[in-house]
């Protein structure tokens, strides 16, 4: 597609598909292109997580709590210059009078940087055993954005947590792109007593405020059950509020297509209503669907996080980024172990990222309207 | 208009009764109910007083069938008897309103902060169309939405103790609280009040920055804008007149909207800032499955975003009579 | 006439106000203006004949303050039960037990009669005098009554009955146990035996069978409640009543749910306490408890200085460089506090498990010995306690008689290839592709710590082991459930091994609840052996009768309970041990590391180290803490 539209000067507009048409008008916006780019990037880091983090997520490792981030050098200690990036070795004392950690740099060591290096075993995605990383160092322990309070790597942890977080929004604004599209579908088609009692719901839905609603439906789910199917049912959860907002946006649409000539057109050659919802109206209404889709997936990672903080979310073994965040929810992470908060960076710029796409997509899917 | 205003109103006594169904169903839904959490804090005490277990079980009616249960709790509501609040040992009205009356106080406080904010700044951005402050202002307001509120609240609360060495948690300092309204405490209260105003708005200015912006783009492209501008008069003396009354309309609506975002982020916010709100009740009730408490605040902020919703309904349809046949 | 009235009224006025001038350092400037207006009697009346000396950590102390601590857990925790430590007994500062609000207690020779004699004179907070009525309205009308007592406190109980009480006169109460008791003071010195006695003239207007049933049918529908245990437990718990009369230092007066988010308590002025100058105590004016919804706020307020004294919820290690530097900010001291518990985390075997297979195997002691050889348990107190602490099984400490060095060391060794040659002579000789030991039918050997939420280094510790006891070949995973399925789960017998930490460190904690060395009741310390426990609690009549060393300790510990002289106990309890260390009842890693107080510089008398019990700082006399300028 991106070929296509490549040189697009002289060549006449009514050349161009629809796909082709959006597809021009969102590159024009810049800062969706720049959100589309790093979307892109998040999804590939959560695809290989286990081969470009550079360690075992759930290692932990005894002498090295709390690590600060580690920042590769290229000058050593005696003022000299290494082609090859290094990291010295840290090692720790506790004092407990003071209740003070204190890092000596072992300048005798250095420990280099490389590529593909070998690390801690891992099954590609369950297919292959290997031990090979993007990056690493090729002996001792190295930890670029520290470590947590078991010594974990917090650089790995983020990438794993991606996984969990970006499918957590994706899938439940995919369960709630269904219910909406069906039950607003429904109403803005049919209308009448269907309307009405949609109508109702989505209402009572809208009433209750979202995260007491959450945060009632979180506490009941039972604690015994395993964390595969906690994550399930908390997709499901922040999903059944999700919809609502979809069915509005659908049911508005359908009442104002199904006046549409092209609707009348179907109908008077005998089109089955099943064939006109899916053929024609949906269609007809692609590109709303997924600038909405794409505006409320922010919403579900944030609310995936708000849900952990609490307490009542995911939890750990499982890890994402609401759990990475509850676990530096405290005073004493700000106060001394400010690298604890990263997960929270990459929470903002993914959910800034998925809000600049889906303007862009809506204003490419709607050049001439105005949304509200 | 009448018939128009009493349609609306039992609407909304129809919502509210469902929304009372639900609500009483899913405070039932978790497994136990009060006295295995009381068990369960008794261990943490090294010792479980199961004498006093037994007493209360009995006490409470806590093995009749739900729908008698939910029936007493409903009928009660409407007679204001929100029903007993086993862990504060107090009838849930008493624990409530106060508290009900902050959640609102400060969720009233953000709207006007964010109207404060959006109502400028999105017909600077709609004047200035794709101009570095559009932009910027549009960036800023993404990136307070993008903030999960108690992370904010933490960094802020920390940045006002150890930078502006301020005293935080709870709305007044311990010394101040009982003492009548002076210039002192009042002070005393900003210092402690701003930061959960200013976490609460992030998560709100976004959306009304855009609206707003949408609203005041119409409204320029209009001849009547046109025609002022080309017969040379100011932006200054313009804009307020007609574009932004007119874009300002459509504002009124948003309360609806706003309103569960405003407090939904107050419920987290004071959790973490220990705001004496309806938030952490809710929070510590639905943990501890002090089940007519918890149903009983998420009833109220129902009742509170309704009738916020249904207000805003018929100030609208009072402004705009094309609405009410929509 | 009237003339003469006013000069009268006049010198008398300026009588009493001498008197109080005189009376001015032994009581607090607020009682003294009280007394002087009339509205509270004099100091004299007040105290009992002989009043109780409380001697100073420090020294004598001046009137005034408020005392400000923050509570993050929530309502019916606030520790006020435990900062106001009034019971019959109590443990005092050294450890010791001494009769407390009883002026003395006269034990007969089989330790099944009790004696206690009253303080003449002594007074609850609304100034009524405290009689032997109090202590039998509790028995007769409280204890023996199954309505609002369905089943007795387990401190008064002995051989699983309860001990009568009889009265002879207004100052004298006798219990009687059906079997010797010889623990029963120290019982009694429990924080939750200190709701007895109860204040009986205000208590029985709405106890039905005492209170006119038509008053109290009036009280009950105005309280908005239905039943009369309703309205008992409302009004009798000093918690949340502020009218119900008290004998601590501070009476409530905002309770739960009032302020928004404080409890406040006032001082006492009918208190039956002095300092050995004769001043009444308290020296405190006030308590405020500061409720806190989430734990970082609490600390950002402890080291703001917005608490006085404050222990739980603050500054563990990993934040304790945090404390120790605002200590000038805040104004505040750091204090060490160490703990009595021995294993911060305890592997409780089910030996009561349903799985006969699983039931064999736990209560095989080389089984329990050879998953406890696997645990690495240097490694383990690294990474989760900065390497502060030592490993040890749960077993008494050092400074205790009871101390036992095999016990404390007994299988802690990390020897994983001792571990699975253990395993191996188990028969345990069968594995699967992953080396896990097979069960006779073919199926993994598979077992699951449950562990409650909550206490991250416990669990953290946990998942450790689960690891460490899958690299020997038996299958291990950690669950975390919320607190009360895990206390659920426990009742019913539904586990494999229970997660705990087990306290069993110091010589109160032992003698309270020896049940981490056999099987003694159905709390918390003795899981291992629920069915056993069961069998003791209810005299035989359900449960499993143990055998073999089992119930060897068992007898041993009834013979503790017999004897009231102390050599006798160590003796016996040292016999204990000695079959604990044989047995390995219960699997540790290490003690709980110590924790930390912060008090404010100002505070003084405040022990500046001590070791924590469920009683403590009560034990500590806070009525004797006061502020300087």
């Amino acid at each position: 597609m991106t070929d296509a539209v490549a040189p697009i000067q002289p060549s006449p507009v009514a050349d161009l598909s629809q796909g082709q048409l959006f597809w021009l008008r969102f590159r024009k916006h810049r800062l969706a292109m720049w959100g589309l780019y790093f979307v892109i990037g998040a999804f590939l880091v959560a695809t290989f997580a286990e081969f470009l983090a550079p360690h075992d997520p759930n290692r932990v490792n005894a002498t090295y709590q709390y690590a600060p981030p580690q920042m590769p050098r290229m000058i050593d200690a005696d003022g000299r210059f290494h082609w090859r990036p290094f990291v010295y070795p840290m090692e720790r004392t506790f004092d407990l009078a003071t209740g003070t950690r204190t890092w000596a740099l072992d300048t005798g060591t250095r420990l280099e940087l490389a590529l593909f290096v070998r690390g801690d075993p891992y099954r590609f995605w369950g297919l292959f055993e290997t031990d090979r990383h993007l990056f690493g160092t090729t002996q001792g322990d190295w930890y670029l954005f520290g470590t947590d309070r078991l010594g974990r790597d917090s650089l790995s942890r983020i990438m794993h947590g991606a996984r969990v977080s970006l499918t957590v929004g994706m899938l439940g604004v995919a369960i709630s792109l269904v219910l909406g599209v069906l039950i607003g579908g429904a109403a803005g088609y049919f209308g009448g007593r269907v309307d009405n009692i949609v109508q109702r719901l989505t209402e009572v839905a809208i009433a209750i405020p979202s995260l007491p609603l959450w945060m009632a439906l979180s506490a009941s789910l039972p604690t015994w059950w395993s964390p595969l199917t906690i994550y399930f049912a908390i997709t499901i959860i922040l999903s059944v509020i999700g919809w609502t907002g979809m069915a509005r946006e659908v049911r508005g649409r359908f009442l104002a297509l199904r006046e549409e000539d092209f609707v009348m057109a179907a109908r008077l050659s005998n089109c089955s209503e099943w064939r006109i919802i899916t053929r024609h109206l949906v269609p007809s209404m692609y590109s709303h669907i997924i600038a909405s889709a794409s505006l409320a997936i922010p919403a579900m990672i944030l609310a995936e996080t708000a849900l952990s903080f609490l307490g009542i979310g995911l939890r750990a073994p499982v890890i994402s980024w609401g759990v990475l965040m509850q676990e530096a929810q405290n005073i004493h992470s700000v106060a001394l172990y400010p690298w604890l908060l990263l997960p929270g960076v990459f929470v903002i710029l993914t959910v800034l990222a998925f809000n600049f796409v889906g303007d862009g997509l809506r204003d490419a899917a709607d050049p001439h309207g105005h949304h509200v | 208009m009448l018939v128009y205003i009493l349609y609306r109103l039992m609407n909304m006594a129809l919502v509210l009764f469902i929304v009372a169904v639900l609500t009483f169903i899913i405070i039932q839904l978790p497994p136990g109910d009060y006295l295995t959490t009381m068990m369960a804090r008794m261990a943490e005490g090294g010792n479980i007083d199961q004498a006093r277990i037994d007493a209360l079980r009995l006490r409470f009616g806590l093995d009749d069938p739900w729908h008698v249960q939910f029936w007493a709790w409903f009928t009660n509501m409407l007679r204001g008897d929100f029903g007993w609040s086993f862990e504060w040992g107090q009838p849930v009205s008493q624990l409530v309103w106060d508290r009900l009356g902050i959640t609102l106080a400060l969720s009233v406080a953000s709207l006007a902060l964010i109207w404060a904010i959006a109502i400028p700044v999105g017909v600077y951005s709609a004047v200035r169309q794709y101009s570095t402050g559009d932009y910027a202002a549009q960036v800023l307001g993404y990136v307070g939405l993008a903030t999960p509120n108690f992370m904010l609240a933490l960094v802020l609360m920390w940045f006002s103790f150890d930078v502006l060495g301020l005293s935080v948690g709870g709305l007044f300092s311990p010394e101040l609280r009982d003492a009548p309204w002076s210039w002192e405490k009042f002070q005393d209260f900003l210092t402690r009040i701003w930061i959960p105003i200013i976490v609460i708005s992030t998560a709100g200015t976004a959306g009304l920055i855009r609206i707003m912006r949408a609203n005041m783009l119409d409204e320029l492209r209009k001849p009547y804008v046109e025609t002022a501008r080309a017969k040379g008069m100011s932006w200054g003396r313009l804009l307020p007149r007609y574009p932004v009354r007119l874009a300002l309309n459509p504002f009124i609506s948003t309360i609806g909207w706003i309103l569960p975002t405003l407090i939904s982020g107050e419920a987290i916010v004071s959790v973490v800032l220990n705001l004496p709100t309806a938030g952490p009740l809710l929070l510590r009730a639905l943990m501890s499955q002090d089940m007519y408490l918890a149903g009983s605040i998420i009833m109220l902020l129902s009742v509170l975003v309704v009738v916020g919703t249904a207000l805003s309904d018929i100030l609208l349809a009072w402004l705009d009579p094309r609405i009410r046949y929509d | 006439m009237r003339h003469w009235t006013a000069a009268f009224g006049a010198a008398g006025a300026l009588f009493m106000a001498q008197a109080a001038v005189a009376n001015a350092e032994q009581q607090a400037p607020a009682l003294v203006d009280m007394v002087a207006a009339g509205t509270l009697p004099p100091l004299e009346e007040r105290l009992p004949n002989d009043p109780v000396v409380v001697e100073p950590l420090e020294s004598v102390g001046e009137y005034g303050g408020t005392w400000r601590f923050g509570d993050a857990r929530g309502a019916d925790e606030a520790y006020l039960n435990f900062v106001a430590y009034e019971g019959i007994t109590r443990v005092t500062p050294d450890g010791t037990v001494a009769p407390n609000i009883v002026e003395s207690i006269t034990v007969n020779d089989d330790a099944t009669t009790y004696t206690l004699t009253l303080r003449e004179g002594m007074k609850w907070s609304d100034g009524e005098p405290l009689t032997a009525d109090d202590f039998m309205f509790w028995y007769e009308s409280v204890l023996s009554d199954e309505r609002i007592t369905p089943t007795p406190p387990d401190w008064i109980a002995s051989g699983g009955e309860v001990g009568v009480f009889t009265s002879e006169g207004p100052m004298s109460v006798t219990i009687t146990f059906a079997q010797p008791n010889a623990l029963f003071q120290l019982q009694a010195a429990r924080w939750n035996a200190v709701d007895v006695p109860l204040p009986e003239h205000y208590l029985r207007q709405y106890h039905v069978d005492h209170a006119d049933a038509g008053e109290l049918e009036t009280r009950i529908s105005e309280a908005g409640l239905s039943t009369w245990t309703e309205l008992w437990e409302q009004r009798q718990n000093a918690l949340l009543n502020p009218d119900r009369p008290v004998l601590r230092p501070w009476v409530l007066v905002e309770p739960f749910g009032e302020g928004l988010d404080r409890v406040a308590y006032e001082r006492n002025p009918f208190y039956w306490k002095v300092d050995p100058d004769g001043k009444q105590l308290p020296y405190i004016d006030r308590v405020e408890i500061q409720l806190v919804q989430d734990a970082q706020v609490l600390n950002l307020m402890a080291l703001d200085g917005s608490f006085d004294w404050q222990f739980k919820d603050v500054a563990p290690l990993d934040q304790l460089s945090m404390f120790m530097d605002n200590r000038e900010r805040g104004d505040y001291r750091v204090l060490q506090v160490e703990s009595p518990v021995s294993a911060f985390a305890a592997y409780y075997f089910n030996l009561s498990h349903k799985d006969p297979f699983l039931n064999e195997l736990f209560h095989k002691a080389e089984f329990r010995k050879a998953l406890s050889h696997a645990i690495d348990r240097q490694t383990i107190v690294d990474l989760v306690h900065f390497g502060v602490t030592s490993p040890r099984q749960p077993s008494p400490f050092e400074s205790t008689p009871f101390y036992n060095e095999g016990l404390t060391n007994a299988a802690i060794a990390f020897d994983p290839a001792k571990a699975k040659a253990m395993l191996d002579a188990l028969g345990l000789t069968e594995k699967n592709a992953d080396g896990i030991r097979l069960r006779p039918d073919g199926e993994p050997i598979r077992i699951v710590i449950q562990g409650p939420a909550g206490r991250q280094n416990r669990l953290d510790a946990s998942e450790q082991v689960a690891q460490q006891w899958t690299d020997i070949g038996i299958e291990t995973t950690v669950t975390v459930q919320s607190r009360e399925l895990h206390q659920e789960r426990r009742l019913a017998r539904d586990f494999d091994v229970w997660l705990w930490s087990a306290a069993a460190g110091t010589t109160n904690h032992i003698l309270f609840d020896p049940g981490v060395y056999l099987p003694y009741s159905l709390d918390t310390n003795s899981t291992w052996a629920l069915d056993y426990a069961e069998w003791r609690v209810s005299g035989g009549e359900s449960g499993t009768e143990p055998t073999g060393d089992m119930r060897r300790a068992m007898d041993l510990f009834d013979q503790v309970l017999m004897t009231g002289d102390p050599d006798e106990q160590v003796r016996l309890m040292q016999q204990i041990m000695e079959i604990a260390e044989t047995n390995l009842w219960v699997v540790g890693i290490a003690p709980r590391p110590p924790e930390f107080a912060i008090a404010s510089n100002k505070l003084r008398n405040v022990p500046e180290s001590y070791t924590d019990s469920l009683e403590s700082p009560g034990v500590f006399h806070p009525e004797s803490w006061y502020f300087t300028e």
